[in-house]
């Protein structure tokens, strides 16, 4: 068969010279990712990982990069400070995938630790970057990895040095500005935790007015032994606004890791975790609840790879699907030959609240070792109607019984933060989205 | 004591108990395929026109199809000119069972498949298939006087055309998928049943097929109707001699349901799965569909999966009827390089259908244990229910288990549960039953059937003694 060459829409960005400032071996990675995507384009339906997630709409809008004047135009009121570690809290804004000084908030941390622009420190060719840009993450992992691996402009990076706890959350603030024309971001956060490291960060994809854009980040975590990390992602983008979000975790032996992702808004959302377990003994957990209304789209994709013995996993998925949205679930537990005594488990409930919603998931388990305790469970389905019946029995109207039903659904997740802050905001957005509920809480 | 390794090699070590070849002259035609072959099986089984337009409709569309690769499975891709497509035993038009070609009667005497046996004592028809052509059928007259149509395929096209016509295709459409499609081109022969409407079928109908002829593929499509309110159950058994080439076995099952009517299907399959090293073997590529077409029908499909080299086989419902049912349970055990890629898919599209799936893999040896699975439910679907259950057992440290489950629910009124887990024999498991005086060969056997139990309880009584014994054989000398 002949190779197709692609003509993507990316094809002139790709081709131009990269940004001042590069070094050789990043320009390297640029040119390498820049040939994935050129070659591979976006995945079509027939691509077997993206069957259910169908990227039309994506295409059809040929998006450029936001001016760089559009980050002055953000006033601070608009990042209201108290909802992203208050006065006191670490926090790192980004307009358009480009660090914006003036709306972050940068404390002194405790035994050197970083958390910074990226740009900054690859300005500065930071040694401990090379070691980890682009190693944890492949640009062939997916075609929106490469994207942003070669068109990345800035994100965070952070860095905790060995034995240092960081006890303040570290916030990501991510957000884009409308344009005539959609734009695009592809911000690149690279986490570092040495060995007996500790920290906790959030990254916030939030949109700030209506429109159309595109947000394609991609994280890179690495952890050494006995570090811990719990990472939080909130995406909460406008209804015409498409998110394609990509994490990598690395971890070595005795590590702690959480992912945890609450989904409430946009087009078209998808996020993928993908989690190595590298040494032995480590406890790794992922969660993750959207809440989709409208005609949004909204994906999860979770891959987990015990490659060590005594790993343990363990996954809670939710979706909540009103209207005509559409949840997707795709979790893959691999473990590799050898990786004895795993102990997997992984959790998929979908709830359909209305006629046209939809749900599709795919629960996988690839097992290479005989000793291992490997489980996956999905549902589908309404709320419970004897559960309701209970409710109006006892004289609450039909709508606060259903919302008070469906937040009970999603405790389940929201309790698994751990971080007062985090729950407070996950708390506010599933009131904004789901306005009766708010009347349970009151 | 035996250690585990010990045990698991000897498991490792199994013999192919029915590998042996019947040597019988076969009229064959020559390898390769093209539109003249197409015509010259048709020619040979006699098809009326309709049938070959049909043949080579199907032909044409397969050679614009790419061999699918999604499976999870590794293979030498069959070399699709170098198959013999249609190969018949000489003798033909047989008045009677003495008529058998002896050497072939000792062959079924030897998997224990006697047809007399069979005929005099069991009161199961068989329609013995060997390699293509029918060669003996039973039970005929038994069967005419309720208006039973139980007959070889080329039999039926030639004895009821309007039924085959009608039904032929309807169910898996000759453009469904590569094998599919390559078996509408070339099917040799096969089983036709049709119940006719309120009759119960008195007896369990069933089919042995063997493959036999060195690089022969075998191309089966078995059609059965069950009309309103008709119940029939049916049993394919499978063995086939020993081989060092791949064979390429491409079979279609095609079941229709009506109203209230009820189909039972139930396979054993053990053919010859490679040696210890994975060489030869079958490779098994079927296509089994049964459309609940009417409403309160109901198909159940069973299967106990353990022999091929490479399986790919998704036995699937169709829930059309409101209130209509699927069921699937199914073991396969995969040892040494097989590789079996299989499970079920449940397409809701009626009001208050429901489904249940119980899937349970053993796998060993070095080889690989697919669970793929789909449930669907359409927005039509009001009510409609689904319990999916698979779980996997790995007997050693260098095979695999995977599930692969599609789920897709598009109505809100719809309930979908799935579980997986995946297991090994517990050393406590072991200690128990040997503590009670059992030997460990005993105690895995026992825990390995324990853990088939609900799959082989769906077998008819025939089966559930071949299957529970092919098992133990399996397993002998095996400690997990």
């Amino acid at each position: 068969m002949a190779v197709l060459e692609v003509k993507t829409p990316y094809h002139e960005r790709l081709a131009a010279r990269p940004p001042a400032g590069d070094n050789g071996w990043l320009h390297r990675l640029r040119a390498e990712a820049a040939a994935h995507f050129e070659t591979r384009g976006f995945p079509t339906r027939r691509d077997e990982d993206w069957r259910y997630t169908p990227l039309t709409a994506l295409e059809k809008l040929a998006f450029a990069p936001a001016a760089a004047s559009a980050a002055a135009a953000i006033r601070a009121e608009a990042l209201d400070p108290g909802r992203f570690g208050g006065p006191d809290g670490h926090r790192l804004v980004f307009v358009d995938g480009r660090f914006a000084p003036a709306l972050s908030a940068a404390r002194v941390l405790p035994g050197n630790a970083t958390a910074a622009s990226l740009a900054a420190a690859l300005a500065a060719d930071d040694r401990r970057i090379r070691e980890h840009l682009g190693r944890h993450a492949a640009p062939d992992a997916t075609p929106f990895v490469a994207l942003n691996a070669a068109l990345h402009e800035d994100g965070a990076w952070i860095h905790v040095p060995r034995a240092v706890s960081l006890d303040a959350v570290v916030h990501l603030v991510f957000v884009s500005t409308v344009a005539a024309r959609p734009t695009d971001a592809h911000p690149r956060s690279l986490v570092v935790l040495e060995a007996g490291a500790r920290a906790a960060v959030v990254e916030h994809h939030l949109a700030l007015q209506d429109g159309a854009y595109f947000v394609n980040p991609v994280t890179e975590i690495a952890l050494g032994a006995r570090a811990e990390l719990a990472h939080h992602t909130v995406v909460c983008q406008s209804d015409q606004a498409f998110h394609v979000g990509y994490l990598h975790a690395d971890l070595a032996r005795d590590c702690r890791f959480t992912a945890l992702s609450v989904t409430t808004g946009g087009a078209l959302v998808r996020n993928h975790v993908n989690v190595e377990l590298c040494g032995e003994d480590i406890e790794c957990a992922l969660h993750g609840l959207v809440v989709g209304s409208g005609a949004e789209h909204l994906d999860n994709q979770t891959r987990i790879a015990h490659r060590a013995p005594r790993g343990t996993s363990r996954q809670l998925y939710k979706a909540i699907l009103d209207e005509r949205a559409r949840g997707v679930f795709h979790g893959k537990v691999y473990v590799a030959r050898g990786a004895q005594q795993t102990d997997a488990k992984q959790a998929n409930h979908a709830l359909l609240l209305a006629r046209a919603a939809e749900m599709d998931a795919r629960p996988e388990l690839e097992i290479y070792a005989d000793d291992v305790k490997c489980t996956h469970g999905a549902t589908v389905g309404r709320l419970d109607r004897d559960a309701l019946f209970y409710l109006r029995a006892r004289g609450i109207g039909k709508v606060d019984a259903e919302n008070l039903l469906t937040l009970a659904f999603a405790s389940d997740v929201v309790e698994r933060i751990r971080l007062e802050e985090v729950r407070r905001e996950v708390e506010r957005q599933l009131y904004t989205k789901r306005p009766q509920a708010r009347r349970i809480r009151e | 004591m035996p250690t585990s390794d010990d045990t698991l090699r000897e498991l490792a070590r199994q013999e192919y108990k029915y590998g042996f070849v019947t040597d019988i002259e076969a009229d064959a035609l020559p390898p390769g395929l093209n539109e003249d072959i197409v015509r010259a099986i048709s020619t040979k089984k006699q098809e009326p026109a309709w049938l070959l337009e049909w043949r080579l409709k199907a032909y044409r569309h397969w050679r614009t199809l790419a061999e699918p690769t999604w499976p999870k499975v590794r293979y030498d891709r069959p070399r699709f000119d170098e198959i013999v497509y249609y190969s018949a035993p000489k003798q033909k038009k047989l008045s009677s069972l003495d008529e058998v070609d002896p050497e072939l009667r000792a062959t079924f005497e030897k998997l224990g498949i006697s047809l007399e046996e069979q005929k005099r004592l069991t009161g199961v028809a068989v329609d013995a298939v060997f390699d293509s052509v029918s060669v003996a059928t039973t039970f005929k007259d038994r069967l005419r006087e309720l208006g039973i149509v139980f007959a070889a395929f080329s039999e039926a096209v030639r004895e009821h055309p309007e039924l085959v016509q009608k039904w032929l295709g309807s169910v898996v459409p000759h453009t469904d998928n590569f094998y599919a499609a390559l078996n509408s081109a070339v099917f040799s022969d096969g089983s036709f049943c049709y119940i006719p409407p309120g009759v119960r079928c008195p007896m369990e109908l069933s089919t042995y097929f063997r493959i036999n002829a060195a690089a022969t593929g075998q191309f089966e499509r078995t059609l059965i109707v069950a009309d309103e309110g008709a119940y029939v159950s049916y049993l394919e058994g499978c063995t086939a001699p020993m081989r060092d080439e791949n064979q390429l076995h491409a079979a279609v099952v095609e079941l229709v349901a009506l109203e209230r009517a009820r189909i039972k299907y139930a396979t054993v399959q053990n053919w010859y799965p490679g040696d210890q090293d994975g060489k030869g073997g079958i490779l098994n590529f079927v296509t089994k569909r049964g459309a609940c077409r009417g409403e309160d029908s109901r198909i159940s499909w069973t299967q106990v999966e353990t022999g091929s080299a490479v399986t790919w086989k998704y036995p699937s419902c169709i829930l059309q009827g409101d209130g209509s049912i699927g069921e699937f349970h199914s073991v396969a055990l995969t040892n040494h390089h097989q590789q079996a890629d299989t499970g079920t898919k449940m397409v809701h599209i009626g009001k208050n259908t429901r489904s249940t799936i119980v899937a349970k893999g053993i796998s060993a040896g070095r080889s690989d244990n697919s669970y793929r699975g789909l449930v669907k439910i359409l927005p039509g679907a009001e009510n409609a229910r689904n319990y999916s259950q698979c779980d996997s057992m790995l007997l050693g440290e260098e095979c695999g288990a995977h599930t692969f489950p599609s789920i897709e629910v598009r109505n809100p009124t719809a309930s979908v549960e799935h579980e997986a887990s995946t297991s090994k024999i517990g050393a406590d498991q072991i200690f128990y039953c040997r503590q009670r005086g059992l030997s460990t060969e005993d105690a895995v056997s026992m825990i390995v059937s324990g853990f088939c139990k609900e799959v082989f309880r769906e077998l008819p009584m025939e089966f559930a003694v071949e299957a529970q014994k092919l098992l133990s054989v399996s397993l002998e000398g095996s400690v997990g």
